[in-house]
């Protein structure tokens, strides 16, 4: 496995970085990869199938920021000060367990939520069953609650989302560390703990690919060349607002 | 004993395709919609346009991930199961029959000859 951290960029680059890994992980150009990485600036990104107006409607100021479409279904997300991780890995991967997929969530958030509660954070799951269509219920993710999500004294702290391909599985999530905006309707992790979460990635990504060994990476030219060439896909305003 | 149909042929990735003349049924197993759980949009193209074989022709959407849907065959749509619109868990409860997805005229059916039959998926899931 391999363990890539990102400085924060934005979310074009974001989005066009996680989709040149899921594409070249399921051709098996890459390998298995984690990735850590933040958002500058604060960016709202739509689920796959969500409708763009409905973006519109929400107000400022979460209306005029920067906004991108993700691949990935369920709520939009307003990204500020959180720690974003990615997790790709094609089919048959030791990690995606005899339950599929849907065991990735459970992995992933279970790892956080140790190290949260380590630190005196109340971390909880969400109720059985809701959880994160496009179609109605709340426009943001954070305001939904599904089985897979950490909350913390009833508020949502974390959520992913996947896409599978013929080959390989994306899942990306949001932890929130600390919230500016009225509109983040969410806990965040500075509610509870001053922890140095930068600190702690080496050990997230060793206990999240366990027993797998993991070595830090960079992105290889291919994937910088493919992320330089799926910007413009993700910068296209027919892409954003094709819902 | 079976738990799968086995008048049709399916693939790797879990759609299965029933053939009819030169008509094609197309739809996901139920392996496929129990993993992706409650499904919850189905986007499919529309009548008249062409499908690409070996290619994505759709998505569907569950409580927590996005798929694409991919056609082993290629041809023109003829019909689309326009119920999944208000009603796509109908892929979760009956996915091999009520919550079918397309039909396809296809020119070349060739491409069916190299997908699984009932036995070969079923093994290909036990051993999965």
């Amino acid at each position: 496995m391999r363990w890539l951290t990102d400085p924060p960029l934005d979310g074009v680059s974001n989005m066009a970085r996680d989709e040149a890994l899921l594409q070249l992980v399921g051709q098996g150009e890459s390998p298995p990869t984690l990735r850590f990485y933040g958002w500058t600036p604060p960016t709202v990104s739509l689920g796959y199938f969500q409708v763009f107006a409905d973006f519109e409607r929400i107000g400022p100021p979460a209306s005029e920021l920067a906004v991108v479409r993700r691949q990935t279904g369920g709520g939009a997300i307003l990204h500020d000060i959180e720690l974003t991780y990615s997790l790709v890995l094609p089919h048959g991967h030791p990690l995606i367990g005899s339950d599929g997929p849907n065991g990735l969530y459970n992995h992933v958030h279970g790892v956080v939520a140790d190290l949260l509660r380590r630190h005196g954070v109340p971390v909880s799951r969400g109720p059985v069953g809701g959880g994160g269509c496009s179609h109605g219920g709340p426009f943001f993710c954070f305001e939904r609650h599904s089985c897979f999500d950490l909350l913390a004294d009833g508020r949502k702290l974390m959520g992913s989302a996947q896409r599978r391909t013929a080959h390989a599985v994306l899942q990306h999530g949001s932890l929130v560390l600390g919230r500016r905006f009225e509109q983040q309707k969410c806990a965040a992790v500075r509610d509870y703990t001053a922890m140095d979460i930068e600190g702690e990635l080496c050990g997230l990504a060793e206990r999240i690919v366990f027993p797998l060994p993991i070595e830090m990476g960079s992105f290889s030219l291919a994937e910088e060349n493919l992320a330089l060439q799926l910007r413009s896909k993700y910068g296209d305003p027919a892409w954003t607002q094709r819902r | 004993m079976s738990t799968v149909p086995t008048d049709r042929k399916y693939s790797p990735t879990h759609e299965w395709f029933l053939p009819a003349g030169d008509l094609v049924t197309i739809g996901i197993t139920k392996f496929a919609a129990d993993q992706l759980t409650d499904i919850t949009f189905v986007d499919l193209p529309a009548v008249g346009s062409s499908v690409p074989a070996g290619e994505a022709f759709g998505e569907i959407e569950s409580v927590k991930a996005t798929s694409e849907l991919w056609s082993a065959v290629g041809g023109e749509v003829v019909e689309v199961n326009g119920v999944l619109a208000d009603d796509p868990g109908l892929v979760n409860t009956d996915s091999f029959g009520q919550g079918w997805m397309l039909k396809v005229r296809v020119k070349d059916a060739a491409p069916l000859a190299g997908l699984m039959d009932a036995v070969a998926y079923e093994a290909m899931l036990a051993g999965s």
